[in-house]
């Protein structure tokens, strides 16, 4: 049995790094002369870790058996506010300190934002999808009207090499990934955290008569989703040099996508970070693959909705052979 | 001798290699109650899939209303008349009790247009033929777990049932609820309708069946005139050993004076009030009582759910305990009455549900290694005997008996002090109970002190030394278990409220 178990989990994660390969050798067949070079690798690894930080938070509260459709709203108010400490001390002239002012806000806002859906979930017992609904809105909303609705440009040095600079040739974003995503590795695998997520998933009515503190688990699971997403939100601004109320709104689906693909049971108690690393790395390939063969880009969200759909068949065609 | 209405000739079926059924005869006449019993996976509900059309078998036929049918279609069955009423009913809670009885019946006539009128004179007709009234526009969620079932009753009434199959029916009632399905299963008799009942409680079958048929392991081992039978010549034949049933003998503590629970008038809403009473340890305390009359509020509130006022003190010191997290530090641990929703992650290995309580005494205060859970689960799965290949088996893999083992090595890896057991033993088969009867009464000889819930008085006179029945919310006797016996113990919890 316990070989079933793992063949059948190892299995989903050898069939999505399968996926990942395949689509890395159609696109190098495709567009060998662009694809496969050390410009379109950087340029992927610079655009990934964004839609990646996005899909962790979405990732996260799933497990937890809920939602969270604010982690686009919440990236975008938390890059606005950063962006306005930025512009009101010093614009592209403020010193280190702003910048970490900066920075640090951003993460507040993340841990405020995740904290307000936790409340809404927990002591308000509102459904997560739709009190997430509710704050997707609502952060979105203080995104537009502190930022008039316009476009805020023109950051330090300092600060836009978070998005644009690089370690030992390595983009700074990119770094960031590796470690967000082995942090979400770590704190499934290995901590009692982990463990009572997982359980509180998979059945919140037997994790409360085993006494899970299941409170503490929903809040520690928004607030970090609220955390990831805005540290989304530092790198976008930083990478473009612009905050705007609008950018990066269709990252909000497209999480919740990388997420289902990487093997995340929207019900629940189930999932794996490399399934999401995978995952995300696919998504980038394809989307980087088309952006070189000029296809456009609604094709783009269609292939995205193939796959998916296509993915939730085999896994239910492997969950039906079980039964 | 009446005619008879089916009769199974010679039935096998296998599952893989497993032999689930093996050349089982059954002649059931109009009219006729019948009892089928076994433990759980004796039989009982591969067969009666197979009466009704779910299962094809691999060999015999079956005759029905002289009709010889080699395999029948569900839909052939319910034309021959053959209702089964499952354990859960199988109800729309949404739709009103008349919707309910007549939309099967509806759903095989030809109009294509819904009635109200026609809808409510089928539903009034079925439950007259059982002589019943109920609210035909009440939604069938407000409805008490009798009502329900009479709504599932009706409504193979109102399909023209000749055979009502009733799966465990009386699990959920009350005593009340049970004399009035057995008037009713009367009435049915009287229309010259007959009843099989799927059961395994031993006192139940005697009340109402007319002949009992037994199975064990896929085989038919007796099948009687139900005067023939007696409880502990039933109780052999299901299980084929004699199951002992030794009382358990308290031997007080002596070094020890104070009770390790005390609960002093304990009153929580309108689901009990003033209840107060001691539990020492190698105590095993019974409660017991009717459905409704507060047993399962009062284990739940030694728990930390609900509101309650009142004082639960703990060795000798008043206990705060406001919620289940509470418990905590005074040792208190819970098993709950419904194993699969409540008690198990039917999905997760073994190890993740025995350690999930106990978290606390593995790794450091924030991490924890798998190896370390798996080794503990391991303990556990050979401490109690528990029939699994090893601890990454998924809880969902393993019999009733072994899964409730499972709940009780989920909060003896707590190292309570005091364990409230809910229904120890529903839904599973004698043999395991019997087994599972010797692990509590072996962790109440270690010093825990017990407290177990239960309407089945042979359990509770078998499990506790003393027991606490309640009616309406209060204790209404005290009793030593060596004082009773279960005929006086029966009757006190039936006499009236």
């Amino acid at each position: 049995m316990r070989e079933k178990i793992h063949a059948v989990m190892d299995n989903h994660l050898a069939r999505l790094f399968l996926i990942f390969l395949s689509a890395l050798a159609v696109m190098s067949v495709l567009v060998p002369s662009t694809f496969l070079t050390a410009a379109n690798f950087r340029s992927m690894s610079v655009q990934l870790p964004e839609l990646g930080f996005l899909s962790i938070a979405a990732a996260m509260v799933l497990i937890s058996g809920g939602i969270d459709l604010s982690v686009t709203g919440t990236a975008i108010f938390a890059g606005i506010s950063s962006a306005l400490i930025l512009k009101t001390w010093g614009g592209s002239g403020a010193s280190f300190g702003v910048v970490v002012l900066a920075v640090a806000m951003a993460l507040v806002i993340g841990i405020m934002c995740g904290t307000l859906n936790a409340l809404l979930v927990t002591k308000l017992q509102i459904a997560p999808m739709l009190a997430t609904l509710g704050t997707m809105n609502l952060f979105t909303g203080l995104g537009i009207v502190l930022s008039k609705g316009t476009a805020i440009t023109g950051f330090p040095e300092v600060f836009q090499r978070i998005g644009n600079g690089s370690i030992l040739g390595i983009p700074v974003p990119l770094v960031l990934f590796v470690l967000g995503i082995s942090f979400m590795a770590f704190l499934l695998n290995r901590t009692k955290y982990g463990f009572n997520l997982y359980m509180y998933g998979t059945n919140s009515t037997a994790s409360f008569y085993s006494r899970v503190d299941n409170t503490k688990v929903v809040f520690i699971t928004y607030i970090l989703s609220g955390m990831i997403s805005s540290i989304a939100g530092i790198i976008i601004v930083s990478r473009i040099n612009t905050a705007k109320a609008d950018y990066g709104s269709s990252y909000g689906l497209q999480a919740l996508v990388v997420a289902v693909l990487g093997g995340i049971s929207p019900s629940g108690g189930s999932g794996k970070a490399l399934g999401l690393l995978y995952s995300i790395m696919t998504l980038q390939v394809i989307s980087s693959g088309f952006n070189l063969l000029h296809v456009n880009s609604f094709i783009k969200d269609l292939t995205w909705g193939v796959l998916l759909v296509v993915v939730m068949l085999w896994n239910q065609k492997r969950t039906g052979k079980k039964e | 001798m009446g005619s008879s209405f089916l009769e199974v000739k010679g039935i096998s079926k296998s599952f893989g290699g497993v032999r689930a059924l093996q050349n089982v005869d059954l002649k059931i006449e109009s009219g006729e109650i019948y009892c089928l019993m076994g433990e759980n996976g004796s039989g009982k509900s591969t067969l009666i899939k197979i009466i009704s059309g779910v299962y094809t078998p691999d060999e015999g036929e079956m005759i029905l209303n002289g009709k010889h049918y080699r395999k029948i279609t569900p839909a052939e069955s319910i034309r021959e008349g053959i209702q089964i009423i499952y354990q859960d009913f199988s109800v729309f809670p949404n739709l009103s009790v008349s919707e309910n009885i007549a939309l099967s019946a509806m759903a095989n006539d030809k109009d294509k247009i819904i009635s109200k009128k026609k809808m409510d004179r089928i539903a009034i007709s079925a439950l007259e033929r059982i002589s019943v009234s109920l609210p035909l526009e009440r939604p069938v969620e407000e409805l008490s777990v009798a009502g329900k079932q009479i709504v599932a009753i009706a409504r193979g009434i109102a399909q023209d049932a000749k055979l009502l199959v009733m799966d465990e029916p009386t699990t959920a009632l009350t005593h009340k609820e049970i004399e009035a399905l057995y008037k009713i299963v009367g009435t049915l008799k009287q229309k010259g309708i007959a009843v099989i009942f799927v059961s395994h409680k031993l006192e139940e079958v005697f009340q109402i069946s007319e002949r009992i048929a037994i199975l064990r392991n896929g085989k038919k081992v007796l099948d009687d005139k139900t005067e023939n039978f007696d409880k502990n010549s039933l109780a052999y034949h299901m299980t084929g050993r004699e199951i002992p049933s030794i009382p358990y003998e308290y031997i007080k503590d002596e070094a020890q004076t104070v009770p390790v629970m005390e609960v002093k008038n304990l009153s929580m809403g309108n689901a009990f009030e003033n209840i107060s009473f001691c539990l020492y340890s190698r105590e095993i305390l019974g409660i017991t009582g009717q459905l409704g009359c507060g047993r399962t509020e009062l284990a739940k509130a030694l728990f930390g759910i609900g509101k309650y006022t009142g004082s639960i003190w703990v060795e000798g010191r008043k206990a705060d305990i406001k919620n289940i997290l509470d418990t905590k530090k005074y040792g208190i641990g819970y098993v709950p009455e419904d194993r699969l929703s409540e008690g198990l992650f039917l999905v997760k290995p073994l190890t993740d549900n025995i350690t999930v309580s106990s978290m606390d005494s593995y790794g450091s205060r924030v991490c924890c290694g798998r190896k370390e859970l798996t080794q503990a689960a391991g303990g556990w799965l050979s401490s109690l005997s528990i029939a699994a290949e090893n601890p990454e088996v998924l809880a969902s893999d393993l019999s009733g008996g072994n899964q409730q083992r499972i709940v009780l090595a989920k909060w003896l890896a707590t190292n309570p002090k005091i364990l409230i057991l809910n229904c120890p033993t529903v839904g599973v088969d004698i043999g395991s109970k019997n087994q599972i009867h010797e692990i509590i009464k072996d962790l109440a000889r270690q010093g825990i002190g017990i407290i177990v819930i239960s309407d089945d008085i042979s359990e509770i006179l078998t499990v506790c030394n003393r027991i606490l029945l309640m009616r309406s919310g209060k204790i209404a006797k005290e009793i030593e278990s060596k004082d009773t016996t279960v005929e006086e113990l029966e009757e006190d919890l039936i006499r009236a409220e």
